[in-house]
């Protein structure tokens, strides 16, 4: 076999290319990225300078127009695209952490008290709306100053916290149910008999085989956790002025939409729904190139056919032969 | 390492049970078993599938799957009692001074781990500091050794593998983790075709001349046995039901079942007729047995004692062979 051993990852990135639709995906999640990350050190203006010049509509010097208070609403939203994203990934970050570890430890105790209460428990927060509970935690914690030692919270850290509880739930299940069945699995015992403890089964050998499908829920969480804050910022419980988001952003807008100011509409409502649709897009591409049966069969240094297919039979290890 | 006949065993099994709790009742998979293993020693253990073969290996180093459990007895290595011992000294000697071979090597190694990755642990976790010249040194050496050429292919997958070679990998790893004395192997050629498993087969021999290992090989492969083990241990329904050497056992079955089981075996030359078939089917091991568990399927049954009491392990028709059967009477 001439080629040389490539790695999973740029498997994956190769499948993910070569789908148009993921690739869109891949596109919308890399732009936004890149806007919440240079965006501020490239926005004309300071985000909260107010100036005369009102409710006017896109120009030359304000690229998306400004809004009631003379604020120029593309430095707002190129500050305001990093808050949302710092919220979602924040709080996707968060959840998936806490919800693969309680997830984990529950799954490896199949059967116990402690797998009860911690699925039970998630259960409990899974049984309430999304939009209602994150706005009522963000209530709650926003009533009260919160201070960690010298670190004080503020309304954006908040939001991110409520929502990143609401978001572990669907992590714990997705951890506990491939924990379930892989624990069951030969390799593990195998591992088990070579003196491996339990820190090194959980973390060594069962983290990496359920991965995959907890990367592809991640991306189908960000998706809901930029679309909870831009809603709970739209009802006053979520990030507060004068820090911008998509959220209040739009809430902003609501009293001056119906004198045609379409610009403090347009630009945030654009960015929510092309930011929930990539990272769903992300989502799905993720799952298929991320497919375990793919991930197995496909030896590296095999190269695959151009088709898009998912390569499902076995590829055989033609460089070795018995060494006698 | 020589053999020393010291005359104290390396290990030595007493009355080992295990059960498992199912909807039907508890299960007992192992049922007061006992056998001792010299230094250096081969001893097959042999039964058909649900004997609780494989179940005794695992209840040697507490590998039962929950909700299973070792319920008694003692598994003394070397002098110490595994079952007393702590779980962080167990984990120690597993992969160190005894380790595991599994049946299929293709699920017992991690799918999303490279090769050498899993190698690389089994060999961290035995070694407070690395080897000279390094893990990767001392696996390739180690994987030289089992006759695996490692260049290039540490950073590969197991299915990157043939069968063959991953049970050979396995072997490596087995002893990897330091001095094994003490090998475990579960139906380790029964996943490989006919020549592998000659190749396997002689690897096993060689390591155990030159590490001087004692190996408990599980099998239902008698031809298997009588090649590579010294003695044999036969099991029935989760108990022993006869132990002697495998010439003995072999030449002269002193437990009906043994010889039920020796006589459904095809030889040849075939000398035409019809192959001898053992009636009936392995009992369900939920119900209690308060008698002999063969009895039912047993052409020597000897009446209504077979059925209510137990017949324990005595010694048989020479002095070193000995059979759970009520055809000899235990000299108390």
């Amino acid at each position: 076999m001439a080629g040389r051993a490539t790695s999973r990852q740029s498997r994956v990135l190769r499948q993910l290319v070569r789908h148009r639709i993921s690739l869109f995906g891949l596109a919308g999640v890399s732009l936004l990225l890149l806007v919440s990350i240079v965006g501020p050190f490239v926005a004309p203006y300071d985000p909260a300078a107010l100036s005369p010049a009102r409710l006017r509509p896109p120009c030359v010097e304000h690229l998306m127009g400004t809004e009631n208070f003379g604020r120029d609403v593309l430095s707002r939203f190129l500050y305001g695209t990093r808050v949302s994203m710092f919220v979602g990934l924040g709080a996707v970050a968060l959840g998936l952490v806490i919800g693969t570890l309680l997830g984990m430890s529950a799954g490896l105790r199949a059967g116990t008290i402690w797998d009860t209460l911690i699925m039970r428990g998630m259960d409990v927060v899974l049984a309430f709306p999304l939009l209602v509970l994150v706005p009522v935690l963000a209530g709650i914690m926003q009533a009260r100053t919160i201070q960690i030692g010298p670190l004080g919270l503020n309304s954006i850290a908040v939001v991110g916290l409520a929502i990143g509880v609401v978001s572990t739930p669907v992590f714990a299940r997705v951890a506990r149910g491939t924990v379930l069945a892989e624990v069951r699995e030969d390799y593990i015992l195998a591992a088990r008999s070579f003196g491996a403890r339990t820190r090194d089964l959980l973390f060594g050998n069962l983290l990496p085989n359920i991965l995959a499908p907890l990367i592809v829920q991640a991306a189908f969480s960000l998706a809901i956790a930029i679309a909870a804050e831009a809603a709970v910022s739209f009802l006053g419980l979520g990030v507060q002025p004068p820090d911008s988001s998509w959220g209040n952003m739009l809430a902003d807008a609501r009293r001056f939409v119906i004198l045609g100011a379409w610009w403090l509409v347009a630009f945030p409502a654009a960015a929510i729904a092309i930011a929930v649709l990539s990272f769903n897009l992300l989502g799905d591409a993720l799952r298929d190139a991320l497919d375990p049966r793919a991930l197995v069969m496909v030896a590296p240094g095999v190269e695959q056919p151009a088709s898009d297919a998912v390569i499902a039979a076995p590829v055989e290890s033609r460089s070795e032969g018995v060494v006698a | 390492m020589t053999v020393t006949a010291t005359g104290t065993a390396l290990l030595e099994v007493r009355d080992l049970s295990t059960s498992f709790p199912t909807e039907r009742g508890l299960v007992r998979a192992v049922d007061n078993v006992s056998f001792s293993v010299q230094p250096g020693e081969a001893v097959g253990l042999v039964g058909e599938s649900g004997s609780g073969k494989s179940t005794v290996l695992r209840s040697l180093l507490d590998l039962i799957k929950p909700p299973g459990q070792v319920t008694g007895g003692s598994v003394v290595f070397r002098g110490q009692d595994l079952r007393k011992l702590p779980e962080s000294a167990l984990r120690q000697l597993r992969g160190g001074q005894i380790s595991v071979i599994f049946q299929d090597p293709v699920n017992a190694f991690n799918p999303a781990l490279t090769i050498g990755d899993q190698l690389r642990r089994v060999l961290k976790l035995h070694r407070r500091e690395p080897p000279a010249g390094g893990y990767d040194r001392e696996i390739t050496r180690m994987l030289a050794r089992v006759g695996v050429d490692a260049a290039g292919k540490l950073d590969r997958y197991a299915f990157n593998f043939s069968q063959g070679q991953l049970q050979r990998i396995m072997i490596a790893a087995a002893c990897l983790g330091g001095e094994p004395s003490l090998l475990l192997a579960d139906e380790p050629t029964t996943s490989l075709d006919v020549t592998i498993e000659a190749q396997v087969l002689q690897l096993l021999r060689d390591l155990r001349r030159e590490l001087g290992l004692a190996l408990v090989l599980v099998t239902h492969n008698l031809a298997l046995v009588a090649e590579l083990c010294d003695r044999v241990l036969v099991m029935y329904a989760g108990r022993l039901v006869e132990e002697g050497s495998v010439y003995q056992v072999f030449e002269r079955p002193s437990h009906p079942y043994t010889e039920q089981l020796l006589r459904a075996m095809p030889r040849f030359p075939h000398t035409g007729g019809r192959l001898y078939t053992m009636r009936g089917n392995v009992p369900d091991l939920a119900t209690a047995m308060p008698g002999c568990p063969f009895a039912p399927r047993c052409e020597r049954y000897i009446g209504p004692r077979c059925d209510t009491q137990r017949p324990p392990l005595a010694r048989s028709l020479t002095p070193s062979q000995r059979a759970a059967c009520h055809l000899y009477p235990s000299v108390a």
